[in-house]
C-alpha cells in the first residue's frame, strides 16, 4: 500500500491526487502509522520527483501534481500525525526578496518543507527585509528561506542577510537562499549557512542545517 | 506607416524592435520592489526617454511598459485598480515617442500565477484581466499586442482570446524558452518548440516568438526562429536579452557588438521583427540598426529576399 502510495505521488497523473488522498486513508484504517505513511512513502516519491525535476526530466506541472498528491495525502494524516505527538519539528519563515514577485518556486519549496515536516511560515513575495525581521521576531523561526527569480533582485537577498544581522538575529536562525540564478559561491559571498538548486534541494538542505 | 505592418511583413521586411525596459528603468533610478508599470504614471519623462532613446537608436518598434500590467501581477502592488490607467499610459508614452513612423507593441507578461486545475488562478479571472489590459493598451494607441515570455498553453490560450474579444487585429506570443540540463529547449512548464507552434497557431495568432529565456541567449536561438518559423509559416519575432547574466554580478554579459552579430545569425534564420530583452539598450539597438544596413525606414530595411 505504501508503495502504491509513493507511485501515485511519482505518477503525476491528475487523477493521483484523489487517489493519494483515498490510499493514505486505506493505509491509516490498516493500522499503519501516519509517521510511517510520511516517512516510507510521501518523502521518497517527493525526493524522487524532486531529482527528475532537477534533471529537467519533468517539469513544473508534473512537480505540481505531485505535490497535491502528497498534499492530499498529508492533510489526511495530521490529525492522526497529531495525535501521535509528532508535532512539526522545526520551523522555516520563508518568502520572495524585496523587488521579486515570483512565486511558483518559493510555493514547490513551502509545499516540500511542509513534506518533510516542517511549519511553513510563508510571507509571499516582495517581502521586504524588516517583514523578515519581524516574522523572525514572531514566530521564532529555526530557519530562513529566501527566494529570488530575478538575477536584479539577488542583491535584496544581501539586504535582508544584513537586516537580520542588524536586528541581532543571525546567531538564532540558519539561512537558506535559493532561486534560479542563485549559485553556492553567491550564497556564501552574502554569507548565508546553506543553498539549493530547486524545491527537493531545498527540503534535504533545511534537513541538514537542522542536523537530521 | 502604422496601419501597414502586416504588409510590410509580407513584403519581407526585416524589421527592428527595441531593447530592454525594464533594464533601462534600472539605469534611470528604478529601484527593487517598485512596480515598473506605476513609472507611467510617477516618472513618465524618463519611461518616454527610454523610448525616445530606442527611436533615436534606429528601432521602428516600440515597446510599451506594461509587461506587468495584468491586474494580477498589478494585484501585487496593491494597483489592480489602475490596470486601467497604467496601461493606457504606457501605450501614450510609448505613441507619443513612435509617432507615426513607427510600430507600437503592447506588452503583455505572464499574469504570473498558475492556472487551475493545476493551479489555484480561476482561468475566467485570468481571461478577463488580459482583455482589461488589453483594451487599455489598444485605447493608448498600440498597434499590435503582443504576449511576452509565454510559458503556459492554458495561459496562452486564454490570453489571445482576450486580447481578440479586446479588439486586438494583431496579436503575437513571444515564448520564453530554456536550455534544460538534459540539452532539449522547453518552456519553464515542459512545452517545447514544436507543441508551443501548434498552441500558438490553433490559438489564431498573428506572429511567434522568442524572448529572454534561461541560458538561451542570441547565440543559441537561432534554430528556434528556424523551428518557429518553418512550423508556424507565420512571421516571427526573437528578442534575444544580452546573454544569461553572471551569477555574481547580475550584468548581461554581451555587448553591443556581439549582440548584433548574433542578432544577424537570427535574422538569416528567419526573424522578421528583431530586438532585444533584458540587458539590452539603445547601444545594442544602434549597433544591430548598423548591422542591418543603416536606414531608419521600414522601406529601407533589409528584406528577406534580399538575403
Amino acid at each position: 500500500m505504501l508503495a502504491q502510495l509513493a507511485e501515485a505521488i511519482r505518477s503525476h497523473r491528475p487523477e493521483s491526487i484523489a487517489a493519494c488522498r483515498a490510499l493514505a486513508e486505506r493505509a491509516l484504517a490498516a493500522g499503519v502509522p501516519a509517521a510511517r505513511i510520511v516517512d516510507a512513502a510521501l518523502i521518497p516519491a517527493m525526493a524522487d520527483v524532486g531529482r527528475r525535476f532537477r534533471a529537467d526530466e519533468i517539469f513544473v506541472p508534473e512537480v505540481l501534481v505531485s505535490a497535491k498528491a502528497m498534499q492530499g495525502a498529508l492533510d489526511v494524516l495530521e490529525p492522526a500525525l497529531a495525535d501521535a505527538g509528532r508535532e512539526p519539528f522545526a520551523t522555516i519563515v520563508l518568502g520572495t526578496v524585496q523587488g521579486d514577485v515570483h512565486d511558483i518556486g518559493k510555493n514547490l519549496v513551502a509545499m516540500m518543507l511542509r513534506g518533510a515536516g516542517l511549519r511553513v511560515v510563508d510571507l509571499g513575495v516582495n517581502v521586504a527585509p524588516q517583514r523578515f525581521v519581524a516574522a523572525i521576531d514572531a514566530h521564532r523561526p529555526e530557519l530562513v528561506g529566501l527566494s529570488a527569480l530575478l538575477t536584479t533582485t539577488m542583491d535584496a537577498m544581501r539586504a535582508t542577510l544584513d537586516a537580520i544581522v542588524a536586528a541581532g538575529q543571525r546567531d538564532r536562525v540558519r539561512v537558506l537562499v535559493g532561486g534560479a540564478p542563485v549559485t553556492a559561491a553567491w550564497a556564501m559571498s552574502i554569507g548565508a549557512d546553506g543553498h539549493a538548486d530547486d524545491a527537493a534541494e531545498a527540503a534535504t538542505v533545511a534537513l541538514r542545517l537542522l542536523g537530521r | 506607416m502604422r496601419d501597414d505592418l502586416r504588409h510590410a511583413l509580407a513584403g519581407g521586411a526585416v524589421l527592428l524592435a527595441d531593447g530592454g525596459i525594464g533594464t533601462e528603468l534600472m539605469r534611470r533610478g528604478f529601484r527593487l520592489g517598485e512596480c515598473p508599470e506605476l513609472w507611467n504614471r510617477e516618472r513618465p519623462a524618463d519611461v518616454r526617454a527610454v523610448h525616445d532613446a530606442y527611436a533615436a537608436a534606429g528601432a521602428q518598434l516600440l515597446t510599451t511598459d506594461s509587461f506587468g500590467g495584468h491586474p494580477m501581477r498589478l494585484a501585487l502592488h496593491g494597483l489592480d485598480a489602475a490596470c486601467e490607467e497604467l496601461n493606457r499610459r504606457a501605450a501614450e508614452l510609448a505613441r507619443g515617442a513612435a509617432g507615426d513612423e513607427r510600430w507600437v507593441i503592447g506588452s503583455l507578461g505572464p499574469c504570473g500565477r498558475v492556472l487551475a486545475p493545476l493551479g489555484d488562478a480561476d482561468p475566467d479571472a485570468v481571461r478577463a484581466g488580459f482583455e482589461r489590459q488589453a483594451r487599455a493598451l489598444l485605447a493608448g494607441g498600440a498597434d499590435l499586442l503582443l504576449l511576452e515570455t509565454v510559458t503556459a498553453l492554458d495561459e496562452l490560450a486564454a490570453a489571445v482570446a482576450a486580447l481578440r474579444a479586446a479588439g486586438g487585429s494583431f496579436v503575437g506570443a513571444s515564448f520564453a524558452f530554456d536550455l534544460t540540463r538534459r540539452g532539449e529547449i522547453r518552456t519553464m512548464m515542459g512545452v517545447d518548440v514544436a507543441t508551443a507552434v501548434r498552441a500558438a497557431v490553433a490559438a489564431g495568432v498573428d506572429l511567434v516568438g522568442a524572448n529572454c529565456g534561461r541560458r538561451l541567449g542570441p547565440a543559441e536561438l537561432a534554430p528556434v526562429v528556424r523551428q518557429l518559423a518553418d512550423e508556424s509559416g507565420l512571421p516571427v519575432l526573437v528578442e534575444p536579452n544580452a546573454g544569461t547574466p553572471e551569477p555574481t554580478s547580475g550584468l548581461h554579459p554581451l555587448g553591443p557588438s556581439v549582440f548584433a552579430a548574433h542578432a544577424l545569425e537570427l535574422v538569416a534564420a528567419g526573424a522578421r521583427i528583431v530586438g532585444g530583452c533584458c540587458g539590452t539598450t539603445p547601444e545594442h539597438v544602434a549597433a544591430l540598426r548598423a548591422a542591418l544596413g543603416g536606414g531608419r525606414d521600414s522601406r529601407d530595411a533589409p528584406r528577406a529576399s534580399d538575403r
